[in-house]
């Protein structure tokens, strides 16, 4: 695009902010040129001036600086070098500016305080014999209006006559007025965003000009560290998003926002009200410690969930070191750059809302019928050897429940949980806006409310933000400007969490009583060994209290001054703080006997929490809170070379200190279910707490160069000092470099029709990783190991980990290689990506033997893991008449390997059942894979056992065959491997948008491949100790007439778990899928009709969210947590809503 | 004056980023203490010997409860759910990874680290001499007291004796057990010299002179060194300070706690430090081949003795059956187990130790784990055996081998007739063996004896019946094998020059 309006004018308040405001800024000021003046400030304001032989330009700052006045204009236009002379006693501004000028090729007009600068185009300039004065012979009007493809206005859009300066900007509907020198001239229209077209006039008076948007964004300007760059001049890789791509999706934390994104995983465990954020990975998984990016809402470290989406304007995601070293020691997992939406001079009211249902996506299939599961039961018991006289269920009991269940429902019920625990659940939100302000000054404030039941039980949320943007330019010199978001957020859950209730709810079973006839919760009135103590799951999640409140406040300030030379100046004040309050009150309840109505005898008190929080009947409370500080200085200086050559630097440094706190109480001896309060209770009183801060201090800073608007280069360095690491490991430097060739630009390309542009760029770079616990380096000995002296308890201190005084960063070092390409004006583009991102230094807490005093593994320095991939995007959009559609796409792959770890193996058990390692990272393979037994069939023979390496002494056929890997006669330890995936090597996304006149459809795709997971808890095993029978054991298990069959032979869980259901590859799941994960029908009204009843839009709009998964995962949604083995998180949801939004 | 304005904000901007100076990253944490400066003062030494004193609660708390899950792998009870692989084991599936093995023997090592950083570190405390003295006798009890119980399972094991450091520790191959018995008999020899004979009341539960004598006793007993064995059972004997609880049930009950049976016991006191036994120990998976075990009152054992009635088989039974077992047909908490409770619903067969019920009079139980009684490690009648079976491996049934035994029989409240005199030594080594048995059923003892008497091989290759005689868990022992326990999985990975124990 050829720059029309010459953007680099000298140092300018007004330019600091975003382009497209510039424009609409621009744009209003020429409307008032237009329109009449009323310059009352004009007529009263009098200067007084002696000024001898200075530049134009100086004297311009002088009388901004005694007055109010601004300037506006194009450098081209006004000769700011020229020296003048002046003196003026008291005198109206208009009338000196009338001296200044008159017999220059500038006029003026005064319009309130601006001061408009342009160009004579009626008369030859004749104090500048250099510039040609263009002829004007005939003068004619062209009228037009200029909009996009779907006939919506381009309020500003820049109206150029083709080899002039003679340019207008269009108006808020994007009329525009424009005097050409003749008929037959060329008009250059341009827009942000949109492809610039050159449209003939043709003799025309009334032009309609329709721009089509650009591909790729190329003309677009993401937010990048500390400021903006054009994605045409980006040189490192970065992925952004902005508000219109989510707009009417049921987001409801925002990290769930950043799905699709190339490059990014994104892994939203379950749809629990208040508490459904998802985890985010940039380019894979770098470190075995925290992964998450490091996230910056305007510029502060923040929750990206504690922001309500809908105040989202965009997010910048830096995947590359390039992009991200600015940011240097927390930058090595990607940094998420989050912008909130400004202000405008419009003053506008928008209201959005929808309202919807959300719905299970999938529960486990297990055998619901107690009859079946009751004789299965004896069966399993039968195939292990247990003789007909020892069955738990014998034949008498299977028959009086088979005729009780007629009869007596309350004694023998057959009880469906999932319909019982699980139901269609609300939600609704309503967003309301108000924008505004003037030429100076402008403000957006929202107020957001999302109300939402959960699907399970007892689980709900509510949610009520507000944010708050102020700018203002306060002179020509001084720019202030601040955030205020509050968000405010109430969850309440089942009091024995989340994951207890969703097991206890597989745990319980058909025949499992919800209350008995009385009202009062019941029991069953048999005895399931391993089973005993039935956790009714109805008076889980119904009675107590846990309700969670968290308040979050973000406050960010700046100011922004011009310093001489062309130096900007900024700072910026942060202050989060978050404090949350959770308080449980765990209830007392009994559950009776579905018989003998006896309260039941295995617990004693019959309270069937007491295991859980180990408690009576009380409360506990928590509150947590953290304050973060931040300051930072940016020092920024901008000089142009000429039009396609300009160099810009920043410098700046920053402090940051966080601080961390909470406090806790507890209180038993209560009374009753309906005293709950921390004061109410009588026994057992216990508090605790503490608080632990830490800080950052940091330099850094940037050079970008730009050459020939083909040759771009760019440097950054943070040198980062943190206070985790021990006085001398402190210090960490983190610099970058990357360039960046625009091939069109060059004249071999510059011809060729078909090629819009062509980048390749490359970078290089290495960030940090301090994220581990605080004083890790320090030996500490920790209080708490007690022990009871003469009936009290003593203080006991113990040292509990071995910590290293060497520890210091990771190291993560990125080079990155891109190719950016549209094709077709626009209607094609396409890029792709290679990156190797290798973590040296990789924290990670060491195991130590055991006979080393048992301590917790130092943290060290050890390892280095290796990501490597590619990244691409491919985009088609086309207009077919009123049709119109968008198809991209873009697929991530990467591998993952662990390089090195010294010769060490990492054994972890993720899995909640304790027994032992399951989970491995070693040298050459992907981090966390499972540590599995290899499976090799059933065995079908005992003389196949026997010839088999030892299995252990009950294996019978049916069992599980195992593979001996070191052959040496037994199945034992050694035989395990490292297996399956629980990193997906794919991650891939696409979007389809289908659009007809005012009528939208679009879809939004989403995917993971090469991924495994494993179940071995409850309702992945059969029985799990008295508990569900996965539905495949009741069809398809083995029997000696059913050898071919999926599942080993029946036998209980508890019985076999040693022998047949040792961790193996028999039971590794494949956890890829492919989501459709919205799709949305969107209706525009036409903003004629609208503009009739006072709307400025309207639009409603159907939206469903996770509608189809196509995975061979059924019992669980693919979208969960891969490494924990026992799928108890909150299930995940189909979310169906409706809903519309209207300004006006 | 605009310009002093902005000039103002540039300088409170330098300001403040100027003020973030270096010490902002010099930070230390408030809640826990330096290692440099923590050995300065006599309070601190006695807080990180409460430290030392802290790991044994692990293997006595929660579902793991030591006292049981031993005696669960031995004829006498079984693990209803296998959560801490007790199960497995008694069924022949003992592997590297079940948690019993993986807690006993991460938690012995890390009393073992906090006992050794005390007694390298004490020295530089500046206090009481005498005290000092005691704290690092209590200390070396505590470090022989977990080195017994990682040998008597494990064999072998790394011998360390200083600070925790992984450079030089972490790849120790394992010494013999030999060479650990050496220390711990060196430990208990000091302990016992410094320790005093007893503590006001406000720091019972310290160890005393007697605890390490009774701990060298059984050590002594365990390895067959007999002389040793009689050696130290005397010398806690004259002592004079303990005596048999005249009441066997009343021993194990909450109100009698520190009896002047009582020589070691684990300290839990509500609502601080708590186990959950009263639950854990009625919950029926006692098997019949204990309560068969308990000889008739006159002596013999049911299969010869003319008092048994098949019909009526609580009656006419050694008193302490009723004292340690709740059964079908007797009292319990001031009722008459009729059998449709839930422990019946297993084996029939329930223990009574350690539970808060006496039988005649109902009582209000504790909430599950809030059960603050102590369990008994050492008592005296250990010792009576003690000198019973030592005497007998080493002199064959003396007089003085009879007088012990029958002194445990002649409790009070049990009042079993004296052994038949003129036995052979084999004829009362069986006597005694099944004393022990049923003296100390339920207390978890009864595991070590049948592994050290090679016992284990016979009792344990026979499956455990309910009361009716179906099979409740089908038992299996590899002699080859399991009388030694595998190192956990983690530690042979970790530590390759751990040689692991053979077949596993």
């Amino acid at each position: 695009m050829k720059k029309i309006l010459d953007q680099k004018r000298r140092s300018y308040p007004l330019l600091k902010l975003s382009l497209k405001m510039k424009i609409s800024m621009l744009f209003m000021f020429l409307v008032l040129f237009t329109m009449q003046a009323n310059s009352t400030y004009a007529q009263r304001t009098k200067i007084t001036l002696d000024l001898n032989n200075v530049t134009v330009e100086r004297l311009i700052d002088e009388i901004e600086s005694q007055t109010d006045f601004h300037f506006v204009y194009q450098i081209k236009e006004v000769d700011l070098n020229r020296i003048v002379s002046i003196q003026a006693k008291k005198e109206l501004v208009p009338s000196v500016l009338e001296r200044i000028f008159r017999n220059t090729r500038t006029t003026h007009n005064v319009v309130d305080k601006q001061i408009f600068l342009k160009e004579r185009v009626t008369k030859a300039n004749t104090l500048n014999p250099k510039v040609q004065p263009i002829p004007i012979k005939i003068q004619r009007v062209v009228t037009g209006l200029v909009m996009d493809k779907d006939g919506t206005p381009l309020p500003g859009a820049n109206v150029v006559e083709k080899g002039t300066t003679n340019g207008v900007t269009a108006d808020f509907d994007g009329n525009f007025s424009i005097e050409v020198a003749n008929e037959n001239v060329t008009l250059v229209v341009s827009y942000i965003g949109y492809a610039t077209k050159e449209e003939p006039v043709n003799g025309q008076s009334n032009l309609s000009i329709i721009l089509e948007e650009s591909a790729a964004g190329l003309d677009e300007v993401v937010v990048v560290g500390f400021g903006t760059q054009k994605k045409l001049n980006l040189t490192g890789a970065v992925s952004s998003i902005d508000s219109e791509d989510l707009q009417n999706r049921p987001i409801t934390s925002a990290s769930q926002a950043l799905q699709g994104m190339q490059g990014v995983y994104i892994n939203q465990v379950g749809g629990q009200p208040g508490n459904d954020a998802a985890t985010i990975r940039v380019r894979g998984v770098g470190t075995l410690n925290d992964n998450n990016p490091l996230i910056l809402v305007n510029g502060i470290e923040f929750s990206i969930n504690d922001l309500n989406p809908n105040d989202i304007e965009s997010i910048t995601v830096l995947k590359d070191a390039a992009s991200a070293a600015i940011y240097g020691s927390r930058a090595a997992n990607g940094v998420v750059l989050v912008t909130t939406k400004k202000g405008s001079q419009k003053s506008e009211i928008s209201y959005s809302t929808s309202v919807g249902i959300q719905e299970v996506i999938s529960l486990p299939r297990v055998v619901r019928d107690p009859i079946k599961w009751m004789e299965l039961y004896s069966q399993a018991q039968l195939n292990f050897g247990t003789s007909e006289n020892s069955l738990v269920f014998p034949q008498s009991l299977i028959d009086e429940y088979r005729t009780g269940m007629q009869t007596d429902p309350f004694t023998y019920p057959n009880n469906d949980w999932y319909d019982i625990m699980f139901d269609p659940a609300f939600i609704q939100e309503h967003n309301l806006r108000f924008t505004g302000g003037s030429d100076k000054t402008s403000f957006s404030l929202s107020l957001g409310l999302l109300d939402q039941n959960g699907v399970l039980r007892s689980t709900d949320s509510e949610r009520y933000t507000a944010n708050l943007n102020i700018n203002s330019i306060m002179n020509k010199n001084v720019t202030i400007g601040g955030t205020f978001n509050f968000s405010y957020k109430n969850r309440n859950e089942p009091v024995v969490g989340i994951s207890e209730a969703m097991q206890m709810i597989f745990k319980a079973q058909s025949y499992h009583p919800t209350k008995l006839e009385d009202g009062n919760y019941g029991m069953n009135f048999f005895d399931i060994p391993g089973h005993r103590r039935f956790r009714n799951p109805l008076a889980l999640t119904d009675e107590g209290d846990s309700d969670i409140r968290s308040l979050k406040l973000f406050l960010n300030t700046f100011a922004e001054i011009n310093l001489p030379f062309d130096i900007k100046y900024k700072i910026n004040l942060g202050f989060t703080s978050d404090a949350q309050r959770s308080k449980i009150f765990t209830p007392q309840i009994v559950l009776y006997d579905a018989k003998t109505k006896e309260p039941t005898q295995i617990q004693a008190g019959g309270n069937p929490f007491v295991t859980f929080n180990g408690q009576e009947r009380g409360v506990d409370q928590r509150d947590d809170e953290s304050q973060n500080w931040t300051i930072f200085n940016t020092l920024n200086w901008n000089r142009s070379f000429s039009d396609d050559t300009d160099l810009s630097i920043l410098l700046g440094n920053s402090y940051e200190k966080f601080d961390r706190s909470y406090f806790t109480a507890s209180n038993e001896g209560y009374l009753s279910n309906n005293l709950y309060e921390l004061n109410a209770g009588s026994t057992n009183p216990v508090v605790s707490g503490t608080s632990t801060e830490s800080s950052l201090i940091s330099y850094f800073g940037r050079a970008n160069y730009v050459l020939d608007s083909k040759y771009l280069f760019e440097a950054n360095f943070r040198y980062d000092g943190s206070s985790r690491f021990a006085e001398g490991n402190k210090w960490g430097f983190f610099p970058s470099v990357s360039a960046g060739w625009r091939l069109n630009e060059e004249d071999f390309l510059k011809d060729v029709e078909w090629l819009g542009q062509l980048k390749l760029r490359t970078s290089w770079g290495q960030l940090g990783n301090e994220r581990i616990g605080l004083f890790r380096y320090l030996d500490l000995i920790a209080p708490g190991q007690d022990y009871i002296f003469g009936g009290s308890i003593n203080p006991g201190t113990a040292v509990l980990v071995d910590n290293d005084d060497e520890i210091s960063w990771e190291t993560t070092t990125i080079s990155n290689f891109g190719l950016d390409a549209t094709f077709l004006g626009g209607k094609l583009s396409s890029s792709i990506e290679y990156f190797d991102k290798t973590t040296e230094d990789v924290l990670r807490p060491v195991g130590i033997p055991s006979q080393v005093g048992s301590l917790g593994g130092p943290i060290r320095n050890i390892g280095t893991i290796e990501n490597k991939g590619v990244e691409l995007a491919l985009g088609h959009r086309n207009v077919l008449g009123d049709f119109r559609y968008d198809v991209s796409g873009n697929i991530t792959y990467i591998t993952n390997k662990v390089v090195n770890l010294n010769g060490e193996i990492i054994l972890d058990d993720f899995s909640s059942d304790g027994r032992g390692p399951f989970n491995i990272t070693e040298e050459g393979k992907p981090i966390n894979q499972f540590y599995l037994y290899q499976a090799d069939g059933l065995f079908q023979s005992q003389e196949e056992i026997d010839s088999h390496a030892s299995q252990g002494a009950d294996t019978k056929p049916g069992y599980i065959r195992f593979k001996d890997l070191d052959n040496n006669g037994v199945i034992d330890q050694n035989d395990r491997m490292a297996d399956g995936n629980t990193i997906p090597k794919y991650t891939y996304s696409f979007n389809i948008k289908l659009a007809y006149k005012n009528l939208s459809l679009n879809t939004f795709w989403q995917g993971v491949g090469d991924v495994q997971t494993y179940n071995k808890h409850v309702s992945g095993v059969p029985f799990w100790f008295g508990t569900s029978l996965p539905e495949g054991y009741a069809n398809d298990s083995w029997t000696p007439d059913n050898r071919d069959a999926s599942f080993p032979i029946i036998t209980r869980y508890q019985d076999t778990q040693n022998t047949l259901y040792r961790d193996s590859d028999y039971w590794l799941l494949d956890a890829s899928y492919l989501r459709l994960k919205n799709i949305q029908l969107t209706y525009d009204f036409k903003p004629e009709l609208l503009s009739k009843i006072g709307l400025n839009k309207l639009s409603i709009f159907c939206n469903a969210q996770n509608l189809l998964t196509f995975t061979s995962l059924k019992d669980f949604d693919p979208e969960t947590e891969l490494l924990g083995n026992d799928f108890f998180n909150y299930p995940s949801t189909k979310i169906y809503t409706l809903g519309f939004n209207l300004s006006f | 004056m605009k310009k002093i304005i902005y000039i103002s904000i540039i300088l409170c901007g330098l300001i403040v980023s100027s003020s973030c100076s270096k010490d902002q990253l010099n930070l230390e944490p408030a809640d826990q203490s330096n290692v440099e400066t923590f050995w300065s003062s006599e309070v601190n030494a006695a807080s990180a010997l409460t430290g030392c004193y802290e790991p044994l609660l692990g293997p006595y708390r929660g579902e793991g409860s030591w006292l049981l899950k031993l005696e669960d792998i031995t004829p006498n009870s079984f693990e209803i759910d296998d959560g801490s692989g007790a199960s497995s084991i008694a069924r022949g599936d003992n592997n590297p990874t079940l948690p019993l093995i993986n807690s006993r023997y991460s938690i012995t090592y890390e009393g073992i680290g906090r006992t050794n950083t005390l007694l390298a570190n004490i020295d530089l405390v500046p206090m009481d001499e005498a005290l000092k003295k005691r704290f690092k006798a209590e200390a070396r009890f505590l470090r022989a007291f977990y080195y017994h119980n990682l040998i008597e399972y494990f064999g072998g094991v790394p011998l360390i004796l200083d600070p925790p450091n992984n450079n030089t520790q972490g790849q120790l191959p394992r010494n013999t057990k030999a060479e650990v018995l050496e220390v711990i008999y060196t430990d208990l020899n000091a302990a016992a010299a410094d320790l005093p004979i007893s503590y006001p009341s406000t720091d019972k539960g310290r160890i005393t002179k007697g605890a390490a004598l009774a701990l060298k006793a059984r050590t002594a007993l365990y390895n067959e060194n007999w002389t040793e064995a009689l050696l130290a059972s005397q010398a806690i004997i004259d002592l004079n300070i303990y005596d048999l609880f005249p009441d066997y049930r009343g021993l194990f009950l909450l109100e009698n706690e520190g009896n002047p049976e009582v020589i070691f016991d684990i300290q839990f006191q509500f609502p601080e430090v708590t186990n959950n036994y009263h639950e854990l120990f009625q919950q029926g998976n006692v098997f019949k081949g204990l309560y068969d075990a308990y000889l008739m009152t006159d002596g013999e054992p049911i299969t010869t003795s003319t008092l048994f009635d098949p019909g009526n088989p609580n009656a006419n039974r050694d008193p302490r059956l009723s004292q340690t077992l709740i059964t079908i047909g007797s009292m319990f908490n001031g009722e008459l187990v009729t059998g449709d409770e839930l422990f019946a619903d297993l084996t029939g067969f329930a223990f009574k130790k350690y539970t808060y019920y006496v039988d005649d009079v109902k009582r209000t139980p504790p909430q599950p784990n809030q059960s603050e009684i102590n369990p008994i490690v050492i008592r005296y009648a250990e010792i009576l055996l003690t000198i019973a079976e030592a005497e007998n491996e080493l002199n064959g049934p003396t007089e003085r081998a009879y007088e012990a035994i029958n002194m445990v029989r002649n409790r009070i409240s049990v009042d079993m007739p004296d052994v038949t005199p003129g036995l052979s030594k084999e004829e009362f080594r069986n006597i005694l063996r099944l004393e022990r048995r049923v003296e100390f059923a339920g207390e978890g003892l009864y595991y070590k004896d049948i592994t050290r008497w090679r016992t284990a091989e016979t009792v344990m290759n026979a499956d455990g019946l309910d009361k009716d005689g179906n099979v409740i868990e089908k038992r299996s022992f590899n002699a080859s094998r399991d009388y030694l326990w595998p190192l956990p999985d983690r530690d042979i990975l970790l530590n390759s020059n751990l040689e692991q124990n053979p077949g596993y």
